[in-house]
């Protein structure tokens, strides 16, 4: 079996992406609004947002499952929107969300490891020829997704939600990809699950020096696993940079609330940043429409005619990264929550 | 939901140029012709030839499609070539009857499949499990055999209703009422088995749905939520697959028309078909096609008033 | 074991041993597969020649030399029934062949397609979806002289419209499914993921179609000969013996039973063997798997308890539950209990397959069909909820218990208003004009903040976002002023900005009314923000109860501690997390003694040795760890 580390290379480049989905007879939803962003070879990117906030349409475009209306996609050299199926790099592999939907259930996870190494010529390769080659394969992924080479020969139906993620994981690996899309791949997962399958993509992530695009909503997992951060709201860039420096002290009125909306695994933490996050609320209003305008308009406690009328373009932030608010320089100081937490990171241990 | 309606209409015309077009192209592409057919097997060529001539077998199928095409627009559906009868006069002395059995077989199959898979949904119990049993053997039995069963016990053992014949309604309503009893019953059986089962299946799923157990959580009495909330949502599906059984429908009345001696549409057909006497088949397909398209205007209308999604988009 | 032969296991493993294995589809397949060898070998299998005459002896009632009779020409009828047969079953063969080489490939590539080709294959189907096929039927007979052959290749085809549609249809649910994509990214191309991925699925929909649509071919077929459109007389065919007796049937009415009662008999066999192919091949639990489940009943009934005075609010003691699946009884809950009292807001936390959604469900009485309480009392102000009568309890639900659910977008009928919902809710609980119901309807959707309560009321509940939504059904709980509020997973499906806002609303709702919530949920950061009391639930049982400050600071149970500890944001950025080995065991695999105690770090051998009981830690917190002194030195 070849042993040889299989580290990134190239750079996934995402740059002035839209999107469109046709909604009913000639109206259009634009998903993706002028969405950039950079993978580097092993690094790990984060992509947060809400419902609607086009994050997996980020990944559908970066894998061939979303219609790229305009902007570039391109890994290294590749361009990646006008791809056949049978063009398609394999060194781009994916992780979805549901773990049940993800295998398919007639066949045992050997039967579906094996099935890429045996029908792609990349998989001849990297794989090995023969028969026994391609078993020693299987079962060395197996094994380093922590399932063992026993659980070859049983059919999804046998395992837990936790397992079987573990398999599609393995199925993703198989062929040695360069970049891995994480599209919401811990979400459906139970809290102890979740925190295992998290520890194997790091390991992964790190081991086999990867690059990935990790899309979540979920922004104590993001912080957690990703270098960099970009936050989606309604298909646009707020905020982008460091995940410590989004985390922790968010330049965009958007960042910060989903930052005070995420309740605290910690009473007083939380009693504090809900007393803040009811300070910084304004009276609802209807969604304002987009277009020249900033989608949180409706909602950002520091709007102005300003941002109901000028769309903000993505400037250098305050902390380091970059972010989309006109009046990113006049907020009032972020009082750090992420670091307050006393059970967060830095801080007390239970 | 006026686009549901646009749509059927825009449908209807293709449908009609398909049935009819299907029949025109088997007859042309089947060798031998008509004339063969009804001077036997021991005419001579040259009387077969001057038939076909007569007939206007000799022109290539498409100008016949044409001129048969030009005639049904004006309600003209050419003659018989059996007997020279015009057939649009010959449908619609016959058409009554077959509505006579349709109208009310579909409606009696709607109501009762509905009231039974409804109870066999709801009740459970033996109530459920005696229900089940009747659609199964609603189901399995034919149509035509429970006909002639109806027959032997209820008019040749009982006497109470005429085993044959048909009484037209403008003549003889409790006459006509008497003569199509039995072949309603009989014709509808396996309508009522097919909704039964349906709604049988739909309430099932909707009894399931989160807003039934919300709805029951929160003091809606089940009562309501039956009659209410339950029904109007398992109709939906239930009233879409009655188009599928109205055409079902037809096929039953072809054999259920020939065991009473009905002088219906399937009767003639019947006798068309022995006959050889393609004009005669084309002028039922017509009626019957144009049958299943008021059937499937009526049930859009009914879809779109029992689904708001459709009728408020 | 190679992958290639673990492929060639996969492939073999089908729906033929479910069916076989399953009662109905023994009997069922055993007839069909007997039926069709009788028929098959007629020349040997039939006691005489299906033509020969025998005019000394007609119309004979079934004896020992003609098993079931002889007809009006003395001819034998087995022998009939069975030369009749061939001609039955090969035409009902040749239509499902027909109708499978028409409909599967166009379905499935239809379905995996999708688009313009889609498109136009469904509008064709509904096109022949709507042929009276009769007509098709008659014209083809007359033309091809009567041949049966012709005419059920010919209904087959026609009738292929309904196949096609459930094979597109599973074919489309199919390629929705994630595999499918990975499959794609894994560079296979169309053509294989059709033949590996999406037809394996679709087998069981084809299975099921073939053997419906098989037996309305019988029924057209023996329909088509009994009116003469067969092969002629004297040829032997099922409609045509029916057919013929009915010349005798005055005489001899026993004529009409052999022929009539082998087509429902093979009719009824298909029917049954499809929907056995449909139960075992669906995943979920299906429509007869209800029937079979008993009523809400219990086997031990302590006497009712008088309401003493002021009763606690909500109290549940050893409360068990038990499903009834395929696989057997499954307990679901064991010893459930807890006391909520007014003004609290207690948290059932707990992971998938905790229990804790049933528990709320049991409370409200609203399990599914095949969910029975076995043991325990759930009293409510003093009274048992669980022998209360339909009447009672369509009393209290709403007026003073009320629900709101995990979703709340199919939370409310989608085919009324909501308007007219809440009217009916809020009618429920008091005698009101229409006019002042529908102004007590404003006011509540006011109160759960909506901005236009007027607009609101008008829609349909698909119209509205799930925030909206949830509101909508918090109003609609709220419509009877209840003491308790079960709140079941209320924000799990909601964006965290949204959830936030709910969050916020409850909390105002509850000071502002007083009344108790007992809120089902997974996120430590809710019971943060929003319990007085927890109640941690694993594998069927509470394992700890105390007020929420104690959960947080001072937890005394190895499971509580680690579930809180598991949360990324209790790591270093980017390092491992403490996380739990291995999952939640179902009923069925949960271990003897504690259930954690395989993921336990902290077992000993104690910990299987027997049941652990709830152990008292504190004032108001119980512990189901025995512990738990070497647990609160460890930290």
């Amino acid at each position: 079996m070849n042993t040889t580390v299989p580290s990134a290379t190239a750079e996934l480049v995402i740059d002035d992406l839209h999107v469109d989905y046709a909604i009913g007879h000639r109206k259009r939803r634009r998903a993706v609004d002028g969405v950039s962003l950079r993978v580097p070879p092993g690094r790990a990117v984060g992509v947060v947002g809400e419902s609607g906030s086009g994050k997996s349409t980020v990944a559908g475009a970066v894998l061939g499952l979303a219609p790229v209306s305009a902007g570039a996609v391109r890994y290294g050299t590749t361009d990646l929107r006008e791809l056949g199926r049978r063009d398609r790099p394999q060194q781009i592999q994916a992780v979805f969300q549901d773990p049940y939907s993800s295998l398919d259930p007639t066949k045992t996870l050997g039967y579906t490891l094996a099935e890429p190494l045996r029908s792609h010529a990349a998989g001849t390769e990297r794989g090995g020829r023969g028969r026994e080659s391609r078993t020693a394969a299987v079962d060395a992924m197996l094994e380093r997704v922590g399932l063992g080479p026993e659980a070859a020969n049983r059919y999804p139906a046998q395992f837990s939600g936790g397992q079987r993620q573990r398999a599609s994981i393995a199925r993703a690996l198989i062929l040695r990809p360069e970049l891995v899309i994480c599209d919401e791949a811990v979400s459906a997962l139970d809290l102890s699950v979740q925190a295992q399958i998290l520890n194997l993509l790091l390991e992964l992530q790190q081991d086999l020096g990867l690059s990935m695009l990790f899309i979540t909503h979920d922004l104590s997992v993001v912080h957690h696993i990703a270098e960099e951060i970009v936050v989606l709201y309604r298909g646009r860039i707020m905020e982008s940079g460091s995940a410590e420096s989004v985390c922790r002290t968010p330049s965009h009125p958007y960042t910060q609330r989903l930052v005070m909306s995420a309740p605290a695994r910690d009473i007083a933490v939380q009693r504090e940043r809900r007393a803040r996050r009811e300070a910084l609320t304004p009276p609802p209003a209807r969604l304002s429409p987009l277009g020249d305008a900033c989608p949180f308009a409706h909602r950002c406690p520091y709007a102005v005619d300003r941002c109901r009328t000028e769309r903000p373009l993505l400037q250098p932030s305050p902390h380091g990264g970059r972010v989309a608010c006109h009046r990113a320089h006049e907020l009032p100081p972020w009082p750090h929550m992420y670091e307050e937490t006393p059970a967060g990171p830095g801080g007390r241990q239970p | 939901m006026l686009r549901l309606i646009a749509n059927r209409i825009a449908m209807s015309i293709p449908l009609l140029l398909l049935v009819s077009l299907i029949v025109f192209a088997l007859e042309a592409l089947v060798p031998g012709d008509a004339a063969q057919t009804i001077l036997g097997q021991n005419a001579t060529p040259a009387s077969v030839a001057a038939l076909s001539k007569q007939l206007g077998l000799t022109e290539p199928w498409f100008e016949r499609y044409g001129h048969w095409l030009a005639g049904a627009v004006h309600g003209d559906l050419g003659t018989s070539i059996i007997n020279g009868v015009d057939v649009t006069s010959s449908l619609a002395t016959r058409t009554g009857v077959t509505l006579s059995l349709l109208v009310p077989g579909l409606l009696l199959s709607a109501v009762v499949g509905i009231a039974l898979g409804f109870a066999a949904a709801v009740r459970g119990g033996l109530l459920g499990r005696f229900i089940d049993l009747v659609t199964l053997l609603g189901f399995a039995l034919p149509g035509f055999w429970i006909a002639l069963i109806m027959v032997i016990v209820f008019a040749v053992r009982l006497g109470w209703l005429p085993a044959t014949g048909y009484q037209p309604l403008t003549e003889d309503p409790l006459g006509w009422l008497r003569s199509i009893v039995l072949p309603v019953i009989a014709l509808s059986l396996n309508g009522i088995t097919a909704v039964a089962k349906q709604t049988r299946d739909a309430v099932l799923d909707v009894l399931e749905a989160d807003y039934v157990r919300f709805l029951r959580a929160n003091g809606v009495s089940s009562r309501s939520l039956h009659y209410r909330h339950v029904l109007r949502n398992a109709a939906i599906p239930v009233v879409t697959s009655l188009g599928l059984i109205a055409v079902g429908m037809l096929t039953g009345a072809v054999f259920i028309e020939n065991v009473f001696v009905l002088p219906g549409l399937g009767s003639l057909a019947t006798q068309a078909t022995l006959d050889h006497d393609v004009p005669l088949i084309l002028g039922v397909g017509v009626v019957l096609t144009l049958a299943v398209i008021l059937v499937n205007f009526l049930i859009d209308i009914a879809y779109g008033f029992l689904n708001p999604k459709v009728r408020v988009s | 074991m190679t992958a290639v032969a673990r492929a060639g296991r996969a492939a073999r493993r089908g729906v033929l041993p479910a069916l076989v294995r399953s009662p109905r589809g023994a009997v069922t397949g055993g007839f069909l597969l007997l039926l069709l060898l009788a028929c098959a070998l007629a020349p040997v299998s039939a006691p005489a020649d299906p033509l020969h005459q025998d005019l000394h002896h007609v119309l004979q009632l079934p004896t020992t030399g003609h098993w079931l009779g002889t007809d009006s020409l003395g001819r034998d009828v087995l022998s009939r029934l069975l030369y009749g047969g061939r001609s039955t079953l090969v035409g009902v063969a040749e239509g499902v062949a027909a109708q499978l080489l028409v409909a599967v490939p166009l379905g499935v590539t239809a379905g995996y397609l999708g688009g313009r080709f889609d498109r136009i294959v469904m509008r064709a189907a509904d096109l022949v979806m709507s042929v009276p096929a009769i007509v098709i039927l008659l014209a083809i007979l007359s033309i091809f002289d009567r041949s049966i052959t012709a005419a059920m290749i010919t209904f087959g085809v026609l009738g292929g419209s309904g196949m096609l549609r459930m094979v597109r249809g599973t074919a489309m649910a199919v390629r929705r499914e994630l595999y499918v994509s990975a499959a794609e990214l894994l560079g296979l191309s169309r053509t294989q993921i059709v033949f590996r991925h999406i037809l394996p699925r679709c087998r069981g929909t084809v299975i099921v179609q073939s053997s419906l649509f098989a037996a309305v071919s019988i029924g057209v077929q023996t329909g088509l000969t009994f009116i003469g459109l067969g092969p002629p007389p004297p040829a032997p065919t099922w409609g045509g013996m029916i057919n013929e007796s009915v010349l005798t049937v005055t005489e001899d009415p026993w004529l009409l039973a052999p022929a009539g009662v082998l087509i429902a008999l093979t009719v009824l066999a298909l029917g049954i063997l499809g929907d056995v192919v449909r139960d075992v091949t669906a995943q979920s639990h299906t429509s007869s798997g209800g029937l079979l489940a008993k009523p809400v009943s219990r086997r031990a009934v302590p006497p009712r308890m008088l309401p003493g005075p002021d009763p606690v609010l909500l109290s549940l003691r050893d409360l068990a539950v038990s499903f009834r699946t395929p696989a057997g009884d499954a307990e679901m809950l064991t010893r459930v209990s807890f006391d909520l009292d007014s003004g609290q807001t207690l948290g059932l936390v707990g992971e998938s397959g905790s229990g804790k959604s049933v528990t709320a469900r049991t409370i409200l009485r609203i399990l599914d069909r095949n969910g029975t309480v076995t043991a325990g009392t759930v009293r409510f102000r003093g009274r048992d909820l669980l022998s209360a009568g339909q009447r009672e309890l369509e009393e209290l639900r709403g007026s003073r218990i009320a629900l709101i659910s995990q979703e709340p977008m199919t939370a409310l009928d989608p085919s009324f208003r909501i308007g007219a919902q809440l009217r009916e809710i809020v009618r429920r609980h008091g005698k009101l004009s229409r006019r002042d119901a529908d102004r007590r309807v404003r006011e509540l959707l006011a109160t759960v903040e909506l901005p236009d309560p007027e607009e609101i009321a008008r829609r349909f509940p698909f119209q509205i976002s799930g925030g909206m939504a949830q509101r909508v059904a918090i109003a609609a709980a709220l419509a009877g002023s209840p003491e308790l509020l079960v709140a079941d997973e209320p924000t799990t499906a909601l964006d965290v900005t949204v959830q936030a806002d709910i969050l916020a609303l409850l909390r105002r709702l509850q000071r502002e009314t007083g009344m108790a919530v007992l809120i089902v949920t997974h996120d430590w950061g809710v019971v943060a923000d929003f319990c007085t009391h927890v109640a941690v639930m694993y594998a069927g049982e509470v394992v700890e109860s105390a007020p929420v400050a104690e959960i947080f600071d001072r937890s005394a149970h190895p499971y509580t501690r680690a579930l809180i500890a598991t949360s990324p944001e209790n790591a270093t950025r980017r390092t491992p997390i403490r996380a739990i080995g291995g999952s939640v065991p179902p009923p069925g695999a949960r271990p003897s003694g504690c259930r954690f105690r395989d993921r336990c770090p902290m077992a000993e051998e104690d910990c299987a040795e027997r049941e652990i009981p709830m152990i008292g830690i504190r004032a108001g917190h119980r512990s189901r760890c025995i512990h738990t002194k070497a647990l609160e030195a460890h930290g």
